[in-house]
């Protein structure tokens, strides 16, 4: 036990710019100098409190523009109409949501760039992740933004109300077909997610409890071209289930609410939020208490993530720079530190190339994190993530005979026009010796200290350099570094 | 100018580059596969412990569900042509393969290699309850596994993790590129837990790119790279450590891949058998240049997609099929020229067939069994399978139902083939087909 007791600083581990900077990375998409020397200043419960309690903070991005959804009048219309017209009114439909899924991908990383309240926007990509659906089989686009608006709202409240609210999400409900589970023909596809990757995981529950939840969610729909949930009653069986060893005539709600009391729930979602923020495979010893601090907390997640981001774990060797970047962290992170500018829809295609491609997860698993974001292909990538926004720069060989989709996401990256703020970010009067360029540099970008070797190397490097293109270069390498990786 | 260094900024990055320090090739090598054996390293594709001598996988991906009964066409069957109103082919146009079944008449190329004996078509082919999503059916193909969702390796990716060509399990040194996807990603088919597959759009894009003016010395890019990610690495049990580690590894893999791909590329350029200029072909072709290059590669994984053909498929169908053999037929042309045909095994496979009947728009929606296809010069050609009956008692929802398990024809090509055990890879046997 005490995995969770509140970090001491201590002489030999004091709270420093350090922790400050590894709290702002693993909260959010990592602090600027002047936010970690603000973090410092405060202490390490104020910062806490500062970055849990964002409702506080004033923030307000108007929505991405969305297709107006289509009522039953004009769903009839459409019905009615040739079967030439119709293709086409359907064609022109899906192109009108296709290019608002991409402007919302855009205003989703804008948001994450921008924002006052790093937690809400980290905690939105961690539950995306987590009820992950994909706008590859979710084509209407209000639904995929209302789903994001909806897991944005409740990112840090209760884990109850977002598992019910996602149970009743048309997004989701599209996704795993619920929308086609009725009482003559129920569909498990949702039942059997909601267990496994949703609450309790494998290994907790039967084939039989499938079925039987997979009842209790019959007439859980919604109606086409519009955004709102909708219970159908006929569709619903209301016939006595039997789940998890309890009968009843159970709904949907009281499945979950069966499901919230199994002890596996509290023990899968606490190790899943324990391994995103602080570190992978925690102990048994530890996943046990995470669980009874969650169950405590009866599945508040504020109160129990300020006490994870004041644990002696969190600020723990297994947790100091042992993650590996996610695609966002690396890419946002990065456009932070070097003040970019540059087109959003662009920078959610490098996202993709790198292996997050946002509102596109590879599965209802959503993605595969940790050691498995890396490849040849995707390392080589993320280094040539640096030249690209550095220089606009990028290998490979004329767009022309790539396949269209290749085609396209190219030329969004040709395009792209990154402009960055080295100039002032490294002062010109700074850049006249090596060292101090080297200094600031790995400490705005690793937020830490390179070992001594590597670092007399790179002051070697910035000596061969004009002073003018010292930032750019020092820059360039670092990012090109393993060391980069990692937060 | 007659600078050979056109400016001062390049001059001066380059020298950064040059001083960079010379790095001690040992050090990376030691942890690669030919650091094992330089005779390995020389020997390209001929010798990989574990391993056939020789044989090599071709995976041809169609994407979209590609129509089935217009590809492999049951010209005797009355069913076919009652469904298939606008869109049966012509029973006079059909190239007959014997009294029920002819190939489409746009794969005539293809007909030509199952003249001469190195064409397989096994029919029939599918999984106990068919799935009609394109996601999830293709993803049951590239896992092998129909019913779990939550499989993260391929069954090519867990056949290199099994019978890893030439690396011992238990070491750290590894042929990073035993499979090559040619495209950007990498196929679920592929993945490996031990990250032994590359993925690369084109040889030219698969390297780390210097800044403007340093690309120009591909050697000192190099050192530059591998001093950047050269971890020593000390205690393995610090975590920070270890990660630092196997990032600094994978660069390597990366690092040595890229040189290889693009040493073999440059060597095979002069390598100019007829390909059209479709996007398939060009893939074929830049495989068989790596074949011919002596890639140390097991595995390619191509793909075309487009056969989502739900409206006006006629036209679009006959085109993808055209493009479809007549890279085909370049491929196995280009490698008889080498002499590899023998080498090599093509497998083609599409997530799902299309219904029987024809929809209102001209088109086919997404059905269920469907025909495979496998070629090269040691495939013992012919039909494998009668054709699924088409009678309405016969179908599944209205769609063809299979005799052949996908896996069985898996566990032919590990076994027969790739010379390992499937049961570990597909996790159950699998009766094997007599196509190789």
């Amino acid at each position: 036990m005490g995995a969770l007791t509140a970090f001491q600083p201590s002489a030999s581990r004091p709270w420093d710019r350090r922790l400050a900077a590894h709290l702002l990375n693993r909260t959010g998409f990592g602090g600027l100098p002047d936010h970690i020397d603000q973090a410092v200043k405060w202490g390490l419960e104020p910062t806490v409190d500062h970055l849990v309690d964002f409702e506080k903070i004033e923030e307000s991005f108007p929505a991405p523009k969305l297709p107006d959804p289509i009522d039953r009048e004009e769903l009839r219309t459409m019905r009615d109409l040739p079967e030439q017209e119709r293709q086409m009114k359907r064609q022109e439909l899906f192109r009108s949501h296709r290019e608002a899924i991409e402007e919302m991908r855009g205003w989703w990383i804008r948001r994450m760039l921008a924002t006052k309240r790093p937690l809400q926007e980290k905690l939105t990509l961690f539950w995306h992740g987590h009820f992950a659906t994909s706008a590859n089989d979710v084509k209407n686009s209000r639904h995929m933004f209302f789903q994001n608006e909806f897991l944005r709202k409740h990112c840090l409240g209760n884990f109850r109300d977002l598992v019910l609210g996602i149970a009743r999400d048309p997004a989701m409900l599209e996704y795993l077909d619920n929308n086609t589970n009725r009482k003559q023909s129920p569909n498990e596809n949702f039942a059997r997610e909601l267990m496994e990757l949703f609450t309790m995981g494998l290994g907790h529950y039967t084939e039989q409890d499938v079925q039987e939840a997979a009842r209790a969610f019959t007439g859980w729909t919604f109606r086409p071209g519009s955004d709102d949930f909708l219970f159908i009653a006929h569709q619903h069986d209301s016939g006595s289930k039997e789940f998890l060893g309890q009968t009843g005539n159970f709904d949907g709600a009281d499945v979950v609410d069966i499901i919230l009391k199994q002890p596996a729930t509290a023990e899968f979602i606490g190790k899943k939020l324990f391994e995103f923020f602080v570190h992978e495979n925690p102990g048994p010893e530890v996943v046990t208490e995470i669980a009874a601090t969650l169950r405590s907390h009866d599945y508040e997640l504020k109160p129990f993530l300020r006490q994870l981001f004041t644990s002696r774990l969190f600020y723990s060797a297994p947790a100091y720079r042992t993650q590996i970047k996610s695609p966002a962290q690396l890419a946002i992170g990065a456009c932070r530190q070097l003040g970019m500018k540059i087109n959003e829809r662009a920078l959610a295609v490098a996202m993709r190339g790198l292996g997050q491609d946002l509102l596109f997860p590879p599965n209802v698993k959503g993605w595969d994190v940790g050691e498995a974001w890396i490849n040849t292909n995707t390392l080589l990538m993320r280094y040539n993530l640096a030249g690209f926004l550095l220089e606009g720069r990028l290998p490979g060989g004329p767009i022309a005979n790539k396949p269209g989709r290749e085609q396209r996401a190219r030329r969004l990256l040709e395009r792209a026009a990154p402009v960055h703020q080295l100039d002032q970010i490294v002062p010109a009067e700074m850049r006249t010796e090596p060292a101090p360029v080297v200094d600031l540099l790995v400490w705005r970008l690793l937020q830490t200290k390179l070992d001594a070797k590597a670092h007399a190397w790179l002051v070697e490097q910035a000596t061969f350099v004009p002073a003018k293109e010292r930032a750019v270069v020092v820059a360039h390498l670092i990012m090109s570094m393993p060391d980069y990786q990692l937060c | 100018m007659n600078e050979p260094i056109q400016t001062r900024r390049e001059f001066l990055r380059s020298g950064l580059l040059f001083l960079a320090g010379s790095v001690t090739a040992p050090f990376f090598l030691t942890r690669t596969v030919w650091a094992l054996d330089q005779k390995l390293a020389n020997a390209g594709t001929r010798s990989i412990p574990g391993m056939p001598d020789d044989h090599i996988l071709v995976v041809i991906q169609l994407g979209g569900g590609n129509d089935g009964l217009n590809t492999v066409v049951p010209h005797a069957m009355d069913e076919y042509a009652r469904a298939r109103t606008t869109l049966r082919v012509a029973k006079d146009s059909v190239l007959k393969l014997n009294d029920v079944i002819g190939l489409h008449p746009n794969l005539a190329k293809l007909k030509s290699l199952y003249d001469a004996g190195n064409l397989a078509v096994i029919q029939g082919v599918g999984y106990p309850n068919p799935d009609r999503s394109h996601f999830r059916s293709m993803d049951i193909w590239h896992t092998a596994d129909p019913s779990s969702r939550t499989v993260t390796y391929g069954w090519l990716g867990r056949y290199l993790d099994n019978a890893c060509p030439g690396c011992d399990p238990k070491s750290k040194r590894v042929n990073p590129m035993a499979g090559l996807n040619i495209g950007g990603w990498m196929p679920v088919a592929l993945k490996s837990e031990r990250g032994l597959s590359i993925a690369l759009d084109n040889p030219e894009s698969f390297r780390w790119m210097p800044l403007a003016g340093n690309d120009r010395d591909r050697k000192q890019t190099e050192e530059t790279f591998e001093k950047l990610n050269r971890v020593v690495a000390k205690n393995l049990k610090d975590p920070q450590v270890a990660r630092m580690d196997f990032l600094s590894r994978v660069a390597m893999n990366a690092q040595l891949s890229s040189d290889r791909v693009r040493e073999i590329a440059d060597k095979a350029k002069g390598n100019q058998s007829a390909y059209p200029t479709t996007g398939l072909a060009r893939q074929l072709q830049q495989v068989a240049r790596f074949i011919a290059g002596g890639m140390p590669t097991r595995l390619y994984y191509v793909s075309m997609g487009g056969f989502d053909t739900h409206a006006n498929q006629r036209g679009q169908h006959e085109r993808l099929l055209t493009e479809f053999a007549e890279a085909g037929e370049a491929f196995y042309k280009d490698l008889q020229g080498q002499g590899n045909a023998g080498k090599v095994l093509v497998l083609t496979f599409s997530e799902f067939g299309r219904r029987v009947a024809e929809n209102a728009s001209g088109g086919t929606d997404h059905g269920a069994a469907a025909p495979m296809f496998v070629f090269g010069g040691k495939v013992k050609g012919g039909i494998y399978g009668e054709h699924p009956r088409l009678d309405a008692g016969s179908l599944d929802r209205g769609d063809v139902k299979f005799h052949t398990d996908f896996r069985q024809v898996y566990a032919t090509v590990l076994e027969n083939w790739l010379g390992a055990k499937s049961q570990p890879i597909l996790g159950a046997e699998f009766g094997k087909l007599k196509f190789v």
